[in-house]
Order: structure tokens, then sequence, then C-alpha cells
């Protein structure tokens, strides 16, 4: 089988052997391909995160080993003297994602990879993050909770963590690839985000999802780097200078004339504290007002399936083979699936592609049903229907084919079904 | 007027704090070793001391509290040229802070590290700090502190830290020469400054701190770590100057990017030939 994704992931040994077929960076495991992948590129998902990152113009990570997002730290480690790469495994994720804001204030561009437990630790950098205006690429694998949980297993538990981790109010972005190649593109496509809109971005995958190894046939590298957007400073910079889109050029330290203060307490233009209230009030508007920006760029879901159909299966991340491959199998014509490559902000078109649907079935790897309560929140949308799986083990297609033809034949619109 | 002020600022420390002195100490050891303000970061915590550079002209990265030394070590990273020093307070560096102390001495990084030592919280208002000597009474410690206090310095030195030193703000001239002495190192330096707290420490007052400091004097040479380490656990009086000093590696010049190529992150840019070169390496050979 030569075509992508007819099948699901292909078989592969994920053990170390002596002798590989692929050319591995040195120290890596790497599965034995199946004589069929010839010719084509064999990734993980922690293969295309860590090639995106280096994409993205990643120069700088900082972690502390967690399972499953540890490949990343070890992809970037692996090519760090190709790429011109700082990679320092922190004491804790706490010191991890406080060096990468580092990074990323004096001109490098960081990233920090972890799973739950670890992005736990690093709520309150998130917070750092958006009152500095100090962007961050965060790669957060998921893993089950709650605590240590299943530590060596899958869910799309850790969702709402994602979304609302720090404390304060501002915005910023979640990405949640699909595809293997997606790992790729909304890794590169996270730093674009984070250095754009100087917010916090983020790459939310699983378990299943970096440790999946698919033969593709290619990577969509780009043709040039990504800008590096900081300024030179003249000599009267001000790093929080007020402006209609909320964004101030972001200037580094000895680049220019000037001198860039940047400060976690409310401050002024200039950087520094105070307790005005107007200059808070301004600053709240500042850091907001680049949500409707992050929305109008947001990335639409993917619809895959009959233009006829009327039933929608909604779902995100890795979960997207599974329910397509169900859907195929199925072969029904009034059912079709959306998938979500970016869970957060929601792109405003998303409310239309909706709209047209007579019934929706929420597929996640959660108990609660976190994707379906977002979609409540931010759009008004109930969903008809959910599939939801938390027992540690990657949605498979025949449970997914089954209760989609459960919910399917159940009575159209009628609301809350479970 | 010089390069370093911030003219009209409002400071929020109290009349009499020892953080004025500090201050200009370290404005003096800036401006005599011809530093501008644009060649400095000063990456800080949250507390009073931590408040400092915000009263002169620098580069400064106001963080949170306890986390100076991991923003101090990514700004180091992104760009070696940069003369970057983490400043805070005792409860700042010791207390939250106190596993980026240990593991930042690990790494021994071109950063100077200035701690504000007052041995009370003075931003919280008068709770003991992780440096309050045993019987330190204070609104939450009512019984007094039972906590033997952290001994920076001789943590420092069983950590092999290249450079540790003690200072006293009421003598802002000693103080600048070993900032000086702290910047001019390569390397990891540890200043832990002793510093009165006119509001709430009524027990380790200006004149406490003179009865028992003395410093170290001319003839000392601070090559000798056990000698430093037996200095800094002795009892009695506390030996100011720089206990001890060594040239070792630094972290960042053995980070990748710097093996053979000088720049800073900010003037570089992905090679997009290495990267499908890279990419490439996936290919499964038939």
């Amino acid at each position: 089988m030569r075509q992508s994704f007819h099948l699901s992931p292909r078989a592969v040994n994920i053990l170390p052997r002596a002798r590989q077929a692929a050319r591995p960076a040195p120290g890596l495991p790497r599965p034995v391909p199946h004589p069929s992948a010839a010719g084509r590129l064999l990734a993980s998902g922690a293969d295309t995160v860590t090639l995106g990152a280096i994409a993205g113009g990643c120069n700088f990570i900082a972690s502390y080993p967690m399972s499953p997002s540890t490949p990343v730290l070890t992809g970037l480690a692996q090519r760090s003297h190709e790429f011109g790469i700082v990679v320092e495994q922190a004491e804790d994720e706490i010191a991890a994602i406080n060096m990468a804001l580092g990074a990323w204030y004096a001109g490098g561009r960081a990233m920090v990879t972890t799973s739950g437990g670890g992005f736990a630790l690093m709520g309150e950098g998130v917070s750092l993050a958006a009152c500095t205006e100090t962007p961050i690429v965060i790669h957060l694998a998921q893993r089950p909770g709650p605590a240590t949980g299943l530590p060596t297993r899958t869910e799309q538990g850790d969702l709402n963590l994602a979304l609302h981790a720090g404390h304060g109010e501002f915005p910023r972005a979640i990405y949640a690839p699909g595809t293997i190649e997606e790992g790729f593109t909304l890794t590169r496509r996270a730093f674009e985000t984070a250095d754009r809109w100087q917010v916090p971005a983020f790459v939310l995958t699983d378990q299943y999802f970096i440790d999946s190894y698919y033969d593709i046939a290619r990577l969509p590298l780009p043709a040039r780097p990504l800008p590096n957007r900081i300024a030179r400073t003249s000599a009267d910079y001000r790093r929080y200078a007020l402006t209609r889109d909320g964004l101030s050029p972001r200037g580094i330290p000895g680049l220019g004339e000037g001198t860039v203060a940047v400060d976690s307490d409310e401050h002024t233009e200039e950087g520094y504290i105070t307790e005005s209230s107007h200059v808070r009030r301004s600053m709240v508007h500042k850091r907001l007002a680049r949500l409707a920006r992050l929305r109008a760029e947001a990335l639409r879901p993917r619809r895959v399936g009959p233009p006829s159909a009327d039933t929608l299966a909604l779902c995100w991340g890795s979960t997207f083979h599974a329910v397509r491959e169900a859907l195929e199998g199925l072969g029904r014509r009034d059912i079709a699936m959306l998938h979500f490559v970016q869970v957060y902000p929601f792109n405003p078109g998303v409310v239309r592609q909706l709209a047209a649907a007579r019934k929706l079935v929420v597929i996640e790897g959660n108990a609660t049903g976190q994707f379906a309560r977002l979609l409540r929140a931010e759009l008004g949308v109930d969903a008809d229907a959910a599939v939801r799986k938390y027992d540690g083990h990657p949605l498979t297609v025949e449970e997914v084919a089954g209760a989609l033809e459960r919910h399917a034949a159940g009575t159209r619109g009628k609301r809350g079904t479970r | 007027m010089s390069a370093l002020d911030r003219p009209g600022v409002d400071i929020a420390w109290c009349p009499g704090c020892g953080n004025f002195q500090i201050l200009a100490a370290l404005k003096k050891a800036l401006a005599e070793l011809g530093l501008s303000p644009q060649q400095v970061v000063v990456v800080s915590g949250i507390g009073q001391a931590p408040k400092t550079p915000q009263y002169f002209r620098t580069n400064m990265f106001n963080g949170l509290h306890g986390r100076a030394l991991p923003v101090a070590l990514g700004v180091k990273a992104a760009n070696p040229e940069l003369t970057v020093i983490a400043e805070g307070g005792d409860g700042d560096m010791y207390g939250e802070g106190g596993n980026h102390f240990l593991h930042t001495i690990r790494r021994n990084p071109d950063i100077t590290h200035l701690v504000h030592n007052n041995m009370v919280y003075g931003l919280t208002k008068g709770q003991a700090s992780p440096t309050s000597p045993v019987g330190f009474k204070t609104p939450v410690q009512v019984d007094g502190v039972s906590s033997e206090p952290v001994n920076p310095l001789a943590v420092a030195l069983a950590q092999h830290a290249s450079l540790v030193a003690r200072a006293f703000s009421g003598d802002p001239d000693r103080t600048a020469e070993v900032i000086k002495r702290a910047i001019l190192h390569k390397g990891y330096a540890l200043v832990d400054i002793l510093q009165p707290c006119v509001t709430f420490n009524k027990v380790n007052t200006f004149k406490w701190f003179r009865e028992n400091s003395y410093y170290l004097d001319d003839s000392y040479r601070p090559t000798d770590r056990a000698e430093a380490f037996r200095l800094a656990t002795a009892s009695g009086k506390m030996a100011l100057g720089v206990l001890f000093a060594e040239q070792r590696p630094t972290w960042e010049q053995q980070l990748a990017p710097y093996r053979d190529d000088p720049r800073p992150l900010h003037e570089r840019s992905v090679d997009t030939a290495r990267l499908a070169g890279a990419v490439e390496r996936l290919r499964v050979v038939g």
C-alpha cells in the first residue's frame, strides 16, 4: 500500500535495532520500516514536531524530560550542532519556561516541550509570557492524568489545561496536529504566531501522535526562513508603545540605541511598574486586542466526506485518522467529518460550517467532553452526541465506526444524547 | 546626570533602606567599567530588591518571584555579548528560587548574581526569610524561627561556584569594587550583599551588620576553596570581600551554537537547504 493514510499507521517495530534501514540521527532508536515504505519518508509525530520547530527558526529549547514529550527535546538535541540550537535540560519545568522567555527576550526563538504535570508547573511562566508580551512556543504532549496517571499511554485530557493555564486574562493560540505532516506545518506556524502576535502558542499533541510513525511522500519544506520580527530600537524606545492593534515593535537588548524594559508587574508603555488605573485599562485592552486578529487568521477545520452529509463528526488533534478511516469504512452519504487543527481561538467561519449540519457528534479522547464544552462556550453550539475514550488507548476505527452508526441512526436533531 | 540615571523616577523603598546604597554601588560599578545601559541586562524577580533595575537605565527583565536566574540563563544563551546580572533578595533567590540557585552554579554561566540579603521579607511585610536567624520572631513565626538559616556562601562553595563574595550595603564604594570584580569575572559570580531592613528587621540592623562583619585583608588570596569554605562556615563575624575565585569554561561558550560561530542568535536564521537534508535523512532506503 503506497497511498498515505489508506490504512491505520503502518505496523512498525519501535524497538531499537543494531541495523536500521533509514539513516537515523545518532542515538535515537528508529523503527524498521515495512518494505512497501521504500523511498518514502518515515517519520514519527516527534520527528515532524522537531523539524517543524527547526523550520520555524527554533534555536533554543529548555525542557525537563517527561514522557511522552521528551522525543522532541532529544530530536532537537540530536540536531543541535547541525542547526545551532541551544539545548538545555533544565532543573525543573519552571526553569525551562523561564529560560525560554529569557531567550526570546534577547533575540532567540525558543520552545519548551512537556506533558501535563510539567506543564502545570509552567503555568505562571505562561502568564509571564502574556504580561511581558514575550513570544513562547509550548509543545504539550498529553498523557492521561490526573497526577502521574498513565505515563506511557494517551489521552486528549489537557485541552482545558492548555486553554486556561496561567493566571489573569490574555490571548493564546492552540494548534492540534492530526496528520503527521501537520506536526511539521503547525509547529512552524506556532513559531510564526508566537512571534507575530507576541503571545503563547501551543502545539497540543499526545502520546499516540508523538510515538506513531507514518510513511509519507514529503514534508512541505518552506522556501525561506520565517522573518525574525525584532525591531532595532531608537533612544526613546518604549517596549509597550500603544498601537491600534495592540502590537508594539519588539526590541531586544543590545540592538539599537534604546533599552528594553519588560515587566511582570503591570507596566507603563516604557515597561516600568505602575499602579495607574488608566494605564492598567489601556494595557488590558492592548493585550486582549490581538485576540480578534488571532481569530481572523485561525485555521479552519478540514471537512472530509460527502458534501450532502447532514451529520458531522467533530474531532480534533490525533483522532483524525481513526475518524477518517471509520467514515471511509462506513461509506455513508449522510456522515462527514470536521477535523480541527486549531482548537483555540476558532475562526469565525466555523459557525457556518457547523450550522449546515443537522446533527453534531463530538469525538474526543477524554471523559468529560472538553472540546464539546469549548464549542458551547465559544460558539454557543451544543453537540447532539458524544464519543469519548479515556482508558489510555487511542480511539480505534471500529469504535468510531460503531458509535457513528448508532448515533446517525438515532433521531435527527434530538439534542443531548450520550 | 549619567547615562544610567532615570530622571524623576519614583522610588518605593523606605527612607534609610539599604537598597539605596546597593543601587548606588551597582551604578558606580557599571559606570566605572564603562558599560552602557544598552550592553547590560538586569534580570530580577519580585520583592523590594528586584525593583532595583526599575530605578536606573538599563535593559530590564523584571520577571517572576524566584525565577530571575533561569531568565538570565536564557538571555545569556541568546546573546553572550550582553553583560547579564541577576538581582534579587534572599527570599527571591534562596527561597522561591533555591533550586535555580543550586543548578545555575553548576552550569557556570557568565552571570553576576547579586543577592540583597536583609534576612527578612520586606515586600510582604516582615515574615522570616531563608536567612533569618534562629529565634527571629515575626507575625508568622510567632515562636521564633526554628529552621537553620541558609548559608548562601557555603552552598555556593559546595557547588563549586567560580566566584563567591560578600559585601555590605553600608560601604557602597567597597561594594562597588566587589560588584566590578564579579562582573569582570568570566563565569558565575555570587555577591551576597548584607543589607539592613529598617522597617521589618530590628535585630540585624545597620549597627549589627557593622559589628558582625569584617573585611578580608589585602593579603587574602581567594584561591583555596577549603579555606573559603572555612571562612563561610565560621561562627562569629562574617567575612566581607571575595572569598573564592577561579577560572573555568563558561556554560554559554560550550553551547552548540557558539562552538564555531560567535554570533548571537538574533543574527541567525535556519538554513533551509540543511533542513531539506535533515528531512531527507528520514527517507527509507529501498
